[in-house]
């Protein structure tokens, strides 16, 4: 018998640690369980309070450009009317000077309007219409619309189309948008160069790209083009009149278009941005 | 007088939100320390009859920091609650397994590591 005993002791004794070791995973379980929880609901308190932080930055940026707009469009037109002797006589050394203030009232409303834009597209609230639209077109009127600007840089300014039409369902001011920033970026940076306007109809998507000859950007500013306030390739050269946002606008309104954007770019030897546009189906 | 509390934690901001809430649930005698061997080390020279640690800890964890304690000063005091604010830390049976008495999620109004505080004390 005792042999017996000693193995049902053993038993008992092994069916006890069993059952501590599951005691404990029981708690274990329940303590991972709570604390998981908690850490989740944490996360959302975080998430919610970024996104209350995202909006107010949204409004406050709408607020403030609306208020900043309306004094500039007075100032504008008081300095306009000074140039022109409407306020009295001018005389020309004033007037050089009136010329300066007109040109960086001009840039603070580009500013405004850009970050206007930016806020509209970040915070999801700008319109999106989607129409029939052909890209081609819009590209061959954007080329026109420099034109001139760009013979005064001595840039030739053409425009290659795998076709005569190009459509997808998109918004057109917006992608009229993306073809002037990037266009007018261009001959930013060019000049007794060329820049040329592809547009190539693809099955899905529409392929686009603006090349030029201009001066670059260098290889470890090219992760941050599309950030916001960018400006690059200004320390050989002057000061160029953007505001550093136009690029952003660029990536938005693309990536709204379910579309990527790319830079490739080599120092003193010229840009090329290129982009796509989603064949949507229409709805 | 109320009991006595140290904390082993490396993060100012996780520390000063369970000081504040702490001292609210009346517990105002709090020591601390940024990182496991000063924990260990503060609590032998405090000798606290609580201690809280974080688990990612500067130069080791808290599982080990508080099998160091129990190591030092026996199995019964002080009382020890193992908390975790990365998901990927969470390992309660590890706590228990180094002599924990409790094991809780840090939350930025502190509900669990009180709720966890009321039951040993």
């Amino acid at each position: 018998m005792k042999p017996d005993e000693r193995t049902l002791q053993e038993i008992e004794k092994e069916l006890l640690k069993t059952k501590e070791e599951l005691n404990l995973q029981r708690w274990g379980l329940e303590k991972t369980n709570e604390a998981i929880k908690t850490l989740y609901r944490e996360l959302e308190k975080k998430n919610e309070e970024l996104r209350a932080l995202d909006k107010l930055k949204s409004d406050f940026v709408n607020t403030v450009s609306h208020e900043l707009r309306t004094p500039l469009t007075t100032i504008r037109e008081v300095i306009a009317q000074m140039s022109e002797g409407i306020l009295g006589p001018t005389s020309e050394e004033q007037k050089k000077f009136l010329a300066v203030c007109l040109e960086d009232v001009d840039r603070l409303k580009r500013i405004i309007d850009n970050l206007l834009d930016l806020a509209k597209l970040e915070s999801g609230k700008a319109e999106f219409t989607q129409e029939e639209v052909d890209v081609v077109d819009i590209a061959t009127h954007v080329i026109a619309s420099f034109r001139s600007a760009a013979d005064a840089k001595k840039t030739e300014l053409q425009g290659r189309y795998s076709a005569k039409k190009a459509v997808a369902n998109a918004d057109k001011d917006k992608i009229t948008q993306v073809f002037v920033n990037l266009i007018g970026n261009a001959l930013k940076f060019t000049e007794n160069g060329r820049i040329e306007v592809m547009v190539n109809d693809g099955p899905d998507s529409i392929e686009c790209a603006v090349s030029d000859t201009g001066r670059g950007i260098a290889a470890e500013d090219l992760p941050k083009v599309f950030g916001k306030f960018q400006q690059f390739g200004t320390a050989d050269g002057p000061r160029e009149n953007g505001t550093g946002l136009g690029l952003s606008i660029v990536k938005y309104i693309v990536e709204l278009h379910q579309g990527k954007v790319r830079v490739e770019s080599k120092t003193g030897r010229g840009t090329t941005f290129s982009f796509t546009i989603k064949k949507i189906p229409r709805g | 007088m109320s009991k006595k509390i140290l904390i082993v934690e490396d993060n100012d901001d996780d520390l000063f939100i369970m000081k504040r809430y702490l001292a609210e649930a009346g517990f105002d005698n709090i020591v601390s320390a940024s990182d496991a061997a000063s924990g260990v080390q503060k609590a032998r020279e405090e000798k606290p009859d609580i201690v809280i640690s974080d688990t990612l800890l500067p130069g080791s964890n808290g599982f080990e920091v508080c099998a160091e304690i129990r190591a030092a000063l026996g199995a019964e005091k002080p009382k020890i609650i193992i908390t975790t604010g990365s998901i990927d830390a969470v390992d309660a049976v590890k706590a228990k397994k180094a002599g924990a008495d409790d094991y809780c999620a840090k939350a930025s109004d502190c509900a669990p590591l009180l709720a966890a505080m009321k039951k040993i004390t």
